[in-house]
């Protein structure tokens, strides 16, 4: 914005200034604004919020106690002060009429507080710009191989190689992926989060050190220098942000790496990384593994979809020579699609319910509006007889809805905004680290942009009503007690019928996500999480080589576990559930040979202590477990084979024990038996499908990391220093880490379905709680305005009985009909939220019987009492007042 | 001080009392007496003048300086004002004095 489009901006804004202040200083005033507003450092939306409420404090501040005009001034009325005098007028009103005023207000705040809650999450995850120049140029870019049954293969570092040569369309494309080092500070064990990348990728991310620069290509190759590049925490942390960092050595797994770069603050893409190191590998063209990802920045102007076409062409050597079959190809998506990925529908779903909820609010201030404004009819047909013009009327209660809507956007503003936080801090896991809550234009934008639609949206009844001020008319149905127009009883109970509609979208669909959460807890996990602890070892290279030592320690570790109090059985894996995932390929003895356009299905596979399966809890199906004699030999002979790879592999085998599979790679790779068949664990959490999986010997395979379970009877957390200490006495410069209950790891797998499930469930709750008010508002003001019908029937011999069912009636019908086309909506709905509903059907009776059932009881509930009240009338009292 | 009037008309009449000025020097100088606290904004600023001429502390200066083309309004100290000034001063140091003999600063000892 430049100055003189603030200053312009400025000029309208001081229309809000008493008029005085304004004529006599509005230059001056325009020049110490623009001198505040030049100085803004951090962004211009505080300034405009400050110069708004210092003008709206200064009019505040007049109409309290307005300044004495000049003598000899001519006081003319008219223009801002005729709105002045309206404010003045609603103000009185406001105070006079606290508790409605009140409840008018709080009713906006909760709608408007809701909805900039869920808006700053969905601004924080989607709209706010990723924290690198030109984000919009970002790819991530990955493999799929369908016929793997693999979305996400992981980069195979010769493809990257191969496309980086043969692309046309991206300055660069850099590999990444996150890695932990052992990092001992000099007394603790510590391990650290980082990531390994090639050289290129902070010119990809467009991010220039702070400090020194990014490590090189040559540093970035097998044998080449040990080089770091700190992240901005870790150098606070540990280096207490010394400037003079750089050729200093930080020992990441036993080996000194040299700094040479420091980040500059808030960037720690990928997952929170507190350091860089180069991924240094070879290329070889042979090999074939994957793992980690890519990203890529493109040209100005290339889309996502012609970058992915680039890295097809540029791949075509490689369907040419090593992958014929074409089973594996590339693909590349904007970063940000990448990153919301899991948050869309759930962001979409939280969005609409708030969104309803806001329109029930102001559906219900509405209706305690219109009933206000008709229950005035009198003074207004008396100001309309004494010459006060409908549009006058209309503006008077324009500025009384506008005051409300002001009260209740600030305080919907502020309620939201702690909403969010409180949020936030409750879901740490859940809340990636690069996206950042703040409370910035774009928000304080929505905040105002939702409050001006609240304005219309609860105003259009009784501004209409206000416009249609006949004099006639209202003079001759003021008289007291009688009946209010027709026109605004329909009008009321359309929005009657209208929150309840929208109060049972809500709670159908609420209903059905609770069910799907009560649904997914039921799940069996396929392991006991209880009284088991997990946590991960890793051992460098630099002190453990080969696999002979690997295997000599972890046999010992093992071992040692086993003996600590309270510790009923100890394993270790190389991937525990609801962990990582290693896959490979294998083939059955005497399968039939795969067809091309076959699916060949990745396992997973994991190598095991004797003593995993006990102490994890996984059931036995068929055949037996490990035995200590199947770990003397070195190879992988046998197999433990769960029951999705004998389904796979092995369909309609009723014995499978004995059966034998191989390797995939290779036709000379040795048989592997089959020992026994154990049930499927929910490896990927509880809502995927497991895949098929075996588990071999950890002799036959001593990897360098593993994680470690402990089976206690007690509190599994109490373990953890007992296990440390070992560890420690065994090698000191060894950490553990992601130190979890199994308990801990499931809760977490289903933090976000319990979050957005309750959330929805409670905007649910708050809709039909404000239809609850609001029904009750409107039937106890009808019966009322029907005092006098009430008291003439009784004196005719109307019993109690039918006056509550004249009352009830009248409501109960709108409800009904209301009720109907919300439950019809809800189908709608649900199917537009079906990814979520984990198999519960959007027509499931339970949902919506239960909805249905619980709003009929709000209902009557709502209208019992005014048309109970309405039947205690007395005819006596009535008919005298007469 | 009459009740209504706050901390930031006690620092516009000690700002005056340099010597005359037109209100975006006012609010400079009070934001430099303030150490930075008190940042004036327009409407507050313009508001407060008013109030202190209307309780007769400061002013208008009926020719003020500068050329015609940016004619500002400059304001000047009454003695009624400078009076005020004072006696808040004393006041204030008075206030001080006596919550000094029940507040001791942290790391004194009594």
């Amino acid at each position: 914005m430049s100055p003189e489009a603030a200053a312009r901006a400025y000029r309208l804004l001081l229309r809000l200034a008493p008029r005085a202040l304004r004529e006599a200083h509005a230059d001056e005033m325009e020049a110490l604004f623009l001198e505040r507003w030049a100085e803004a450092r951090g962004g211009r939306a505080p300034v405009w919020a400050k110069a708004l409420a210092d003008l709206a404090v200064a009019r505040a501040r007049g109409l309290v106690r307005p300044r004495q005009r000049r003598r000899g001034q001519a006081t003319r009325i008219g223009g801002t002060d005729m709105l002045g005098h309206d404010l003045r007028y609603a103000l009185r009103a406001l105070l006079r009429q606290r508790l409605a005023g009140s409840l008018v207000i709080a009713m906006l705040a909760l709608g408007l507080a809701a909805n900039v809650a869920v808006f700053g999450l969905i601004n924080g995850l989607f709209l706010r710009p990723l924290p690198f120049p030109d984000p919009e140029r970002l790819v991530y870019v990955n493999e799929r191989a369908p016929r793997w049954n693999l979305d996400v293969v992981g980069i195979n570092y010769p493809d990257l190689d191969q496309w980086r040569r043969g692309q046309k369309q991206f300055e660069a494309i850099a590999y990444y992926d996150t890695a932990s080092f052992n990092a001992s500070d000099g007394t603790n064990a510590l391990r650290l989060e980082g990531a390994v990348t090639t050289y290129d990728f902070a010119a990809v991310l467009g991010v220039k050190p702070l400090l020194g620069r990014f490590f090189t290509a040559e540093e970035d190759r097998p044998k080449g220098p040990q080089v770091v590049v700190l992240g901005y925490g870790l150098w606070q942390d540990r280096f207490g942000g010394d400037p003079d960092v750089l050729g200093k050595a930080l020992r990441l797994d036993g080996v000194a790496r040299t700094v040479v770069g420091v980040m500059p603050r808030g960037i720690d893409f990928p997952g929170g990384a507190r350091f860089y190191v180069p991924l240094a590998l070879e290329v070889d063209n042979d090999g074939q593994s994957y793992s980690g990802n890519g990203i890529g920045r493109l040209k100005p102007g290339v889309t996502a979809a012609q970058g992915e076409a680039d890295l097809l062409r540029a791949h075509q050597p490689i369907f040419e020579t090593r992958d014929k079959e074409r089973i594996v190809s590339p693909y590349a998506v904007p970063l940000r699609e990448e990153l919301v990925r899991d948050f869309r529908t759930s962001a979409r779903a939280l969005a609409g319910a708030v969104g309803l909820l806001l329109v029930v609010a102001c559906a219900n201030v509405a209706s305690l509006m219109l009933a206000r404004a008709l229950a005035r009819r009198r003074e207004i047909a008396i100001r309309v007889a004494v010459g006060a013009s409908g549009g006058r009327l209309l503006v008077q209660l324009l500025v009384e809805n506008l005051l409300f809507a002001l009260a209740g956007g600030m305080l919907g503003l502020g309620l939201g905004w702690a909403a969010l936080r409180a949020l936030v801090r409750a879901i740490p896991d859940e809340v990636p680290s690069w996206a950042v809550f703040g409370l910035d234009a774009r928000v304080v934008g929505f905040a105002f942009a939702a409050t001006a639609l609240t304005l219309v949206l609860f105003g259009w009844a009784p501004a209409l009503h206000a416009l249609r001020a006949d004099l006639r008319q209202a003079m001759s149905t003021a008289a007291s007690g009688s009946t209010a127009s027709p026109r605004g009883r329909r009008t009321l109970r359309l929005l009657v019928g209208a929150e309840f509609a929208l109060a049972a979208l809500l709670l159908v669909c609420g209903g059905l996500l609770l069910q799907a959460y009560a649904r997914v807890r039921q799940i069996d996990p396929g392991f006991e999480p209880r009284g088991v602890l997990t946590f991960g070892v890793y051992l460098p290279a630099a002190s453990y080589p080969d696999e002979a030592k690997r295997l000599v320690f972890w046999n010992r570790l093992i071992e040692r576990l086993q003996a600590q109090p309270g510790v009923a059985s100890a394993a270790a894996i190389t991937c525990a559930p609801l962990g990582c995932h290693w896959g490979n390929f294998f083939m059955a003895e005497g399968a039939p040979p795969r067809g091309k356009d076959d699916k060949n299905p990745v396992v997973l596979q994991r190598y095991a202590t004797v003593d995993y399966f006990r102490t994890m809890g996984i059931r036995l199906r068929d055949g037996r477990l490990f035995e200590p004699a199947d770990f003397k030999s070195g190879d992988a002979r046998v197999a433990v084979v769960n029951e999705a790879f004998v389904r796979e592999f092995l369909p309609g085998e009723a014995h499978p024990v004995g059966r034998r599979f191989r390797r995939a790679s290779s036709s000379e790779a040795p048989w592997i038996e089959i020992l026994g068949v154990v049930g499927d664990v929910k490896h990927y959490g509880l809502e995927r499908p497991m895949r098929p999986g075996v588990y071999f010997p950890l002799a036959a395979r001593p990897t360098d990391a593993l994680t470690v379970a402990l089976k206690t009877q007690g509190d599994p957390a109490s373990l953890a220093a007992g296990a440390r200490a070992v560890v420690r006495e065994l090698d000191a410069d060894l950490a553990l880490y992601q130190v979890r209950t199994m308990d801990e790891a499931l809760r977490r797998s289903m933090t976000a379905r319990a979050t957005y499930s309750w959330l929805l469930a409670v905007f649910a709750l708050l809709a039909l709680l404000l239809a609850l008010g609001g029904t009750y508002g409107v039937t106890g003001y009808l019966a009322s305005q029907r005092t006098r019908e009430m008291g003439i029937r009784v004196a005719l011999g109307a019993r109690a009985a039918d006056i509550r069912r004249s009352v009830l009636k009248g409501s109960l019908g709108v409800v009904a009909v209301g009720m109907l086309l919300g439950a019809l909506l809800s189908i709608a709905a649900a199917s537009q939220i079906s990814s979520l509903l984990f198999g519960v059907s959007p027509h499931d009776p339970v949902a919506i019987g239960g909805a249905v059932v619980v709003l009929g009881l709000t209902a009557l509930a709502a209208c019992w009492f005014p048309a109970a009240r309405a039947s205690r009338v007395d005819p006596m009292a009535t008919l005298r007042s007469e | 001080m009459p009740p209504g009037a706050k901390t930031h008309h006690f620092l516009m009449l000690l700002a005056l009392l340099a010597g005359d000025a037109h209100g975006l020097a006012i609010a400079r100088e009070v934001e430099r007496l303030s150490e930075g606290r008190v940042r004036l904004w327009p409407a507050t600023l313009y508001g407060s003048l008013e109030d202190l001429v209307e309780y007769g502390w400061i002013e208008e200066v009926a020719d003020p300086p500068g050329q015609e083309s940016e004619r500002r309004r400059y304001y000047r100290i009454t003695r009624s004002g400078q009076a005020v000034a004072r006696g808040e001063t004393r006041r204030l140091s008075e206030l001080v004095r006596i919550a000094r003999s029940r507040v001791k600063p942290r790391g004194e000892t009594a």
